[in-house]
């Protein structure tokens, strides 16, 4: 089957497209580094998509999955020098390719799990809440925390930190419990978009129904796509969408960021280098206030050598660790490798599924140290510390 | 089993990273030039096979079966260039050195020593770590590598102090059907420049020198000739001109507010230099050349490489000759200007052929001029013979090392249909 998109979307794409001054600047890409063959990199997918695009070239099996090798980390588009939007391009692209062939097996598994548990992990639904402590009081405030599939099933010491945080500071918040559902994320990365825009309806019809005005995440993904996506393809469904996003980094920041600084006799001793979620740095721009709280709890950070808007992706996004396995722990084996040399006691970062993939890729590289933790963690550690 | 089926069999057989697949034969066919259709359909060919050796071992092996099947092979660096010498005119082996970037540098005798596929801004951020510095490099070193700007040969970063990369080049190693060769001196000449036509580059050694600050500032300049007087008076390490149009199509494309006129950006290690804010962000922003052609979406792209002496006249014919929306950057070497006339184009136009025509003339004003082509390529192999001052000893040379025309076949050195289809079209232009 052919895969060429029509009206506005092929005009926006071959724009993109044909302004590639083929560079190779994008070399940076991690996935290109890891498989060292241009079909993978963003200059090699421009080249064919051009090709498709003039009627030269048809897509097959391999350069499906090529297409899908990419993280969608961004890393591309900081250094584009023609300022092409590689990120919203190979989403665009990934979209095309699902509407026309379905998508891959991984992702498609993902989507089933979503429709039938709304988690991508195949967990029973009713247990999404499992990880909340028994008898903490939840309240009808505005302000929800929305924990996400990852920390809810796979990275549960990330939402409960994160709620013993707020606890500690008297921070009131609501939480949907078993009602959340996914944020559409996983779908909206691997070209599963109709299946996404059902879910963002569902969830922003949920929000409004309980009066949320604040929207808190751990989970980098889902800042992103409540954030950039649900704005957007509310826009496009004639919904309205009038949240407050914030990720735990910036509502701590906000909240106690002082208390945490000033209000802190004892601080944590060591090093700690910041891994910055590709989701939450060059996607959404949000860079210092992880670091702000690192620096507040006591610990010396020090920066690896790829880091903040030229940060080198985790390996897990886009749907890569679902699918691509190998490919993606080979590029979290290189981003622990870089945390590994800046002799950090801990490798900090703020999302889940970046904590996940990282304490994985450690486990496959087989070293000790840094330890991977979440900034929540690190938060929770410096107020035990205080007792 | 067909001659082909055998030839598979073995490639697949000797090398790890090696690539039969249709699509990825046709990614690695091309470089960043975009030809009208007509040329295109004359000069496009795909490879028979991608390999990406990782150790001169490898390099030889590929020798030995291109002489055994008869099979052209064609060096590729980051492909960065545009004048078809990384395509495979007649098919062939595309031998990809992306995996032989190894490099080291001797920070006692400020040397460094690479292989083919080591980038260059790879080795100037390991070099400025120890203290040393390239003397130059090109204004696409965060992609291009050494192997690959060695054998288009040119001027660069630095050049105005350094001279172009042959000047700066200590020893090489090459691999051709007759084995592994050093060679220096004199007889570099047979191989900076040559696009891979005689023999494969797998080591470089190149001088370094003491990292400096780096001074960017702005001359105003009222013509060329004022750029050409202001350069003879000052000792400068990096010498460009920006006509006032491409200051013009940089302010469009990246929202800046640069003066718009024609300035000589100039870079110094003179400590006694002022700080100059737009100068350091034009400096910054030296990798980054064709930033206007989001004004296009295409560009064509017109080099040519004229005696400073004959820039003036030569640089009056060219602003009769170009459209309003051109953009000129001229870049200075000891005693060449390398100008790159920028023509922001859309293929998907009829006006792209014109602006092709265009980019024909200014190289026929350029010779005109006492200057030539910056390289001759596959595009422009038909005026090596004109504008190469050695061009009767290379040839020899070439047919000595290579008589079966294996050796990246079309490149400096004529042959096929497509020199023909140029002359005819430079005549008619």
């Amino acid at each position: 089957m052919r895969v060429i998109p029509t009206g506005r979307e092929l005009e926006e794409i071959t724009e993109d497209v044909l302004v590639c001054a083929y560079c190779n600047y994008c070399r940076i890409c991690p996935a290109f580094r890891i498989e060292g063959w241009e079909s993978i990199s963003p200059r090699g997918k421009l080249y064919m998509l051009k090709k498709i695009l003039s009627g030269k070239g048809v897509m097959d099996s391999n350069m499906v999955k090529d297409f899908f090798k990419c993280t969608t980390c961004g890393f591309c588009e900081t250094v584009c020098q023609v300022n092409i939007p590689l990120i919203n391009l190979w989403e665009k692209a990934r979209r095309i390719i699902v509407d026309s062939k379905g998508p891959l097996p991984s992702h498609k598994k993902i989507a089933n799990s979503i429709g039938v548990n709304m988690n991508p992990y195949g967990e029973e639904r009713n247990l999404r809440d499992a990880w909340l402590p028994q008898g903490l009081k939840l309240s009808g405030s505005s302000t929800l925390y929305f924990a996400g599939c990852t920390a809810s099933f796979r990275a549960k010491e990330i939402a409960l930190s994160t709620v013993e945080i707020f606890s500690h500071f008297g921070i009131e918040f609501n939480y949907l419990g078993r009602d959340e559902i996914c944020c559409g994320s996983t779908l909206l990365r691997t070209g599963q978009r109709k299946f996404a825009e059902k879910i963002i309806e569902r969830n922003v019809r949920m929000l409004e129904r309980r009066g949320i005005e604040s929207i808190v995440t751990t989970c980098a993904g889902c800042y992103r796509t409540f954030s950039i996506d649900y704005p957007e393809i509310c826009r496009e469904l004639g919904l309205d969408f009038d949240f407050e996003i914030l990720h735990l980094t910036q509502f701590i920041e906000r909240e106690a960021g002082r208390n945490i600084k000033e209000g802190m006799r004892a601080k944590l001793e060591g090093k700690a280098t910041y891994h910055d979620p590709c989701h939450l740095g060059r996607h959404t721009g949000v860079y210092e206030e992880p670091r702000n709280l690192i620096k507040a709890t006591g610990l010396e950070l020090v920066e690896m050598t790829h880091n903040r808007n030229e940060s080198f992706c985790c390996g897990a996004g886009g749907g890569v660790r679902a699918q691509f396995r190998d490919l993606s722990l080979k590029i979290g084996g290189m981003r622990i490798m870089e945390a590994f040399e800046t002799g950090a006691d801990y490798l900090v970062s703020a999302c889940p599924f970046c904590k996940m993939h990282l304490c994985h890729s450690k486990r496959v590289a087989g070293i000790e140290k840094p330890e991977v933790l979440d900034i929540s963690e690190i938060i929770l550690k410096v107020i035990n510390e205080n007792g | 089993m067909e001659v082909m089926d055998k030839f598979e069999m073995e490639v697949r057989r000797l090398f790890p990273y090696v690539s039969f697949h249709p699509l990825e034969r046709e990614i690695y066919s091309h470089d960043i030039s975009v030809l009208p259709g007509y040329i295109d359909s004359i000069a496009h060919s795909i490879a028979d096979v991608v390999i990406q050796p990782e150790n001169t071992f490898q390099v030889k092996e590929i020798l030995r079966l291109s002489k055994e099947y008869s099979i052209p092979v064609i060096p590729r660096g980051s492909a960065t260039s545009g004048y078809g010498g990384v395509i495979p005119y007649k098919g062939g082996i595309v031998v990809d050195f992306s995996r032989m970037d190894w490099f080291e540098i001797d920070d006692e005798k400020k040397i460094l020593t690479a292989e083919p596929g080591a980038v260059w801004w790879d080795i100037q951020k390991k070099a400025n770590e120890l203290g040393l510095s390239l003397r130059v490099y090109p204004t696409s070193a965060p992609s291009s590598t050494v192997g690959g700007w060695i054998a288009h040969g040119g001027i660069g970063v630095g050049s105005r102090m350094f001279g172009g990369i042959e000047e700066n080049i200590e020893e090489i190693k090459v691999i051709d059907f007759e084995g592994t060769k050093r060679i220096s001196g004199e007889e570099l000449k047979f191989y900076v420049g040559m696009q891979g036509t005689t023999g494969l580059l797998v080591k470089a050694k190149i001088p370094l020198m003491d990292l400096r600050n780096e001074k960017a500032f702005i001359v105003p300049v009222e013509d060329i000739s004022h750029a050409v007087n202001v350069l003879r008076l000052k000792t400068l390490y990096t010498a460009v001109f920006l006509s006032k149009n491409y200051m013009k199509l940089l302010n469009e494309v990246r929202g800046e507010d640069y003066p718009e006129k024609d300035i000589l950006l100039c870079v110094s290690f003179d400590e006694n230099m002022e700080r100059d804010e737009v100068a350091e962000r034009l400096w910054e922003d030296r990798f980054f050349p064709m930033r206007i052609k989001k004004k296009g979406p295409s560009i064509v792209i017109s080099e040519v490489l004229i005696p400073v002496d004959s820039l003036p006249s030569f640089y009056s014919e060219l602003m009769m000759k170009i459209p309003p929306g051109a953009g000129v950057q001229i870049y200075f070497s000891r005693n060449h200007a390398n100008v790159i006339t920028m023509i922001p184009s859309d293929e998907r136009e009829k006006r792209y052929t014109k602006d092709w025509k265009t980019a024909f003339k200014i190289v026929k004003i350029g010779i005109k001029n006492s200057g030539k082509p910056y390289s001759t390529g596959l595009y422009l192999s038909h005026l090596s013979k004109k504008v190469l001052p050695d061009y009767m000893e290379l040839e020899s040379f070439k047919k000595r090392v290579d008589p079966e025309n294996l050796l990246n076949p079309g490149k400096i050195f004529p042959s096929g249909k497509l020199p023909r289809i140029m002359k005819l079209a430079e005549i008619v232009v």
